[in-house]
């Protein structure tokens, strides 16, 4: 080893890095190391107020209601021809007292895009005001229009003079 | 540094700050500029649940504090940084008062800072409502009542900000808009102003300062700053703590 390459050795070895005079790209100097904290500690406290805010922000589980029976009403209060929109549970549903006597019910809910189907009395049809779909008032079949299928039906009975709405069996969709 | 902001910083590290025993009093204007940002924010928040009908406002304020996740903490957070907002106000204002630094060529400033506290006031006032509880709703009454009895226009003025004869949906309509619309634009127009003229003009100096032979001074940027972000980090500490450990202020009365 040369004299010159001794020298060189030696002065890598014991020479103390002037923090004042080294660029930033060769050493970790304090402002680096205060930027890096800082940048830390935002991350971290901007993630721990996340969680509470988040949690804040999400929509409430939905708070679906079911029932087995509900008391529409008496029957005379429904005569012949005759509807009504009403929630069983939180389904929107539709009672429909039909000219001919019979008695039907429906989860009101177009299986098209979901809107709430009515009954016309006129026409003698169910329909659905957002896309005319139109449904038979007895099976809920579709008779016209974009839905796919018919509607969901529920049980209407009478009973004591009174009509009685139930899902149609134990269950099932109602 | 990126474009937008060279010119901001430029003119930060320009502008000084008088250091002297009193400079305490220079972060108060700071610390009500946190408080505006925690009422807007909280007050955003709220407003996801809140529902301002007559019927439904209570309910809602009750589920918030109750049932959603943290949101007694937004609530409480918003119901004592608006107590706490007009307390540094008051602060502020007397402190610019006695270090009289409301003269010449600073009237501007004093009086948009007089309009910032009257809208102030005017927010808590609207807000005091919204929850539709007992004691906000007499709390109303009782001040839409005291401006019906100013005469000739009083009555008119009373129905007018009533929305009707009687408290109702009508109030909360108006209380409502005023609250979240009117006066937030309101604000961010005064505050503009009074942030502007505080450029124009620069700090104010006490007058034995003015005398001294030798005067201390630090940069707006970063050393002001760094030092708000301090004071900013601090208050917020004793803020929540003051929050979580004492439920809603409105539990107090």
């Amino acid at each position: 080893m040369t004299t010159q390459q001794e020298e060189q050795v030696t002065t890598t070895n014991t020479a103390e890095v002037d923090y004042a005079t080294e660029t930033p790209s060769e050493v970790m100097n304090r402002r680096v190391f205060m930027g890096s904290m800082i940048g830390i500690f935002g991350a971290v406290m901007a993630a721990v107020a996340a969680g509470p805010l988040l949690s804040y922000l999400w929509p409430p589980k939905s708070t679906a209601i079911k029932i087995d029976k509900l008391v529409l009403g008496k029957v005379a209060e429904f005569p012949a021809g005759t509807s009504k929109n009403f929630k069983f549970g939180s389904i929107p549903a539709l009672f429909i007292h039909s000219p001919d006597g019979s008695m039907h019910a429906f989860n009101a809910t177009c299986s098209h895009l979901g809107c709430t189907v009515q009954y016309q009395t006129a026409k003698n049809n169910i329909y659905c005001a957002c896309h005319g779909g139109t449904y038979d008032p007895a099976t809920g079949n579709v008779v016209a229009g974009p839905p796919p299928e018919g509607l969901h039906k529920l049980l209407a009975s009478v009973e004591a003079g009174e009509i009685v709405i139930r899902p149609e069996k134990a269950g099932a969709k109602a | 540094m990126a474009f937008p902001l060279t010119a901001a910083i430029k003119f930060a590290t320009k502008k000084e700050v008088p250091v002297h025993k009193q400079s305490i009093w220079y972060y108060m204007g700071g610390i009500c500029m946190l408080f505006v940002v925690l009422q807007l924010v909280t007050g955003l928040l709220l407003m996801v649940h809140y529902v301002p009908s007559f019927d439904g406002a209570y309910q809602s304020v009750m589920a918030i504090n109750n049932k959603i996740p943290f949101g007694w903490l937004i609530r409480s957070m918003h119901s004592w940084g608006a107590n706490l907002f007009i307390a540094t106000l008051v602060i502020h204002m007397f402190s610019t008062y006695f270090m009289k630094a409301y003269r010449s060529p600073r009237e501007l400033t004093w009086f948009s800072g007089l309009g910032l506290i009257g809208l102030a006031m005017v927010f808590g006032f609207t807000g005091y409502l919204l929850p539709m509880d007992e004691m906000a709703f007499f709390a109303s009454k009782v001040g839409v009542d005291v401006a019906g009895e100013a005469p000739f226009i009083g009555e008119l003025v009373a129905n007018f900000v009533r929305g009707g004869e009687e408290i109702g949906q009508g109030t909360i309509n108006r209380f409502f808009l005023i609250h979240v619309c009117a006066l937030p634009a309101a604000l961010m127009g005064a505050l503009g102003l009074h942030l502007l003229l505080i450029q124009i003009h620069g700090i104010s100096e006490p007058e034995y300062f003015k005398k001294l032979s030798i005067k201390k001074y630090e940069k707006f940027f970063p050393d002001f700053i760094m030092n708000d972000m301090f004071v900013w980090g601090g208050v917020t500490l004793l803020f929540l703590a003051i929050v979580c450990l004492s439920g809603s202020c409105s539990y107090w009365y």
